[in-house]
């Protein structure tokens, strides 16, 4: 399997942010199971509480601002030192134009960068770091790569598969260019579009332009009813994917990188449900320790669960020590990024809360 | 270990529970507690996967013990 490596760059910082507002599952559940059922799905996905945008009019965009303007005050980065932004998002402020270009006024970055989005779901922050990592080395500037998701609103609360797992969040990471002191760094990338209707959304983009019906909800066959502009998931055919083929890119890009799990300190996995990760972990001999969970408290909230989980759950860790992570996310698609960085004493403002 | 206890490992693994917790005769959607619909996709892609047996999630529905199911697998 083909993996490529990057080296001469250094993560330096990231923070995350989610809204203040808590939903319990327990609470929110019970429209949708029964208590018997509601206590097993809850236990099998591992989401007990998710944050959720109270406000309608916040979104991805505010959550990431928060976690980069958390990083300018306590880290010092100027915002002359920035060189490019990019932003991984499928839920932009607006369809056009992109969220990075308003990252660039919002916060007084220089007009002469480069701003761009990347639409990815939830493979998307191993997509992000790499394409900043390239950038960082090539323009021999900081880059500031912000994550973040709002799927509140495209999620139907009358959905068993997937309205108790969606939260929102957001997140910025900073790469600079390290020269020769940069360890090397390994991506390994797998796509399966014919599976893209596992995991989308049917209407409201070109090929389904929006129209008044989209915005009923129609009830299907298991009792469920959604939107056409709301997120539909396959369950079955999301977690086969996962079970096997996430499974087999760990494996493999750690066997090709002779990188094994005794060398990793701890495994960043895009927080899908906690049963998957354990099914994963089991078949890569990885101890469960090492494997962060952080969809208990804040759901799923697509790509921003990587660094929301790294922000929350190993911040005095990587603040303090040199590690190698292996990060990977996985989903919308269907789509695998998965890669192993080192992260080496760097700034952590963990999780940060937005008032609305 | 025989086959049969090697199905059992496989499905205990799944569960996330003890092999010695469960036989042939275990009702595994009302004897195994935290029995949901995540274990049942877990055990379909186990019967694909080590068994090259693709079942049909209604077959599946029918089966309420450990045996029924190994009885697809031996089928």
């Amino acid at each position: 399997m083909p993996f490529t490596r990057i080296s001469g760059v250094r993560f330096e910082s990231v923070s995350a942010c989610v809204p203040s507002n808590t939903v319990d599952n327990m609470q929110s559940g019970g429209m949708l199971f029964s208590g018997n059922e509601l206590k097993n799905v809850l236990k099998a996905t591992g989401i007990e509480k998710r944050r959720i945008c109270k406000n309608s009019g916040t979104t991805a965009l505010d959550l990431s601002l928060k976690a980069a303007e958390d990083i300018f005050e306590n880290t010092g980065l100027g915002k002359d030192e920035i060189g490019a932004v990019v932003f991984v998002t499928f839920t932009p402020d607006n369809q056009m134009p992109n969220n990075a270009t308003l990252v660039q006024k919002r916060l007084g970055l220089s007009n002469f960068i480069p701003a761009f989005d990347i639409n990815l779901a939830c493979s998307g922050y191993v997509y992000g770091l790499w394409v900043a990592s390239m950038m960082a080395v090539n323009l021999n500037k900081k880059v500031l790569f912000l994550d973040g998701e709002k799927q509140s609103h495209i999620t139907s609360q009358n959905d068993k598969s997937t309205a108790l797992l969606m939260g929102d969040a957001g997140s910025a990471t900073v790469l600079s260019p390290a020269g020769k002191n940069g360890c090397e760094w390994f991506f390994s990338f797998e796509t399966y579009g014919e599976d893209r209707e596992a995991l989308y959304i049917p209407a409201g983009g070109a090929r389904s332009p929006l129209k008044k019906e989209d915005l009923e909800y129609v009830e299907d066959e298991t009792g469920s009813s959604r939107r056409n502009i709301d997120i539909r998931m396959d369950g079955m055919e999301v977690f086969r994917f996962v079970i096997q083929k996430v499974s087999s890119n760990i494996k493999n890009i750690m066997e090709d990188t002779r990188i094994n799990e005794q060398d990793v300190d701890f495994f960043a996995f895009h927080q899908a449900n906690e049963y998957m990760l354990r099914q994963i972990s089991k078949r890569n001999n990885i101890p469960f320790s090492k494997v962060p969970i952080s969809i208990d408290r804040y759901g799923n909230s697509s790509s921003t669960t990587v660094p929301v989980t790294i922000c929350s759950e190993r911040k005095e860790q990587i603040r303090e020590t040199r590690n190698r992570v292996l990060l990977s996310g996985f989903g919308g698609g269907l789509s695998i990024g998965t890669g192993i960085i080192d992260m080496d004493k760097v700034y952590c403002g963990g999780i940060i809360e937005y008032e609305e | 270990m025989n086959k049969e206890d090697v199905f059992l490992e496989k499905i205990a693994d799944i569960l996330e529970c003890d092999a010695d917790n469960i036989d042939m005769n275990t009702d595994f959607r009302n004897d195994i507690e935290d029995w949901d619909s995540l274990k049942g996709f877990s055990m379909l892609i186990m019967f694909e996967e080590d068994y090259d047996k693709k079942i049909s999630v209604d077959r599946f529905l029918e089966c309420r013990k450990i045996k029924d199911l190994y009885d697809e697998m031996t089928k």
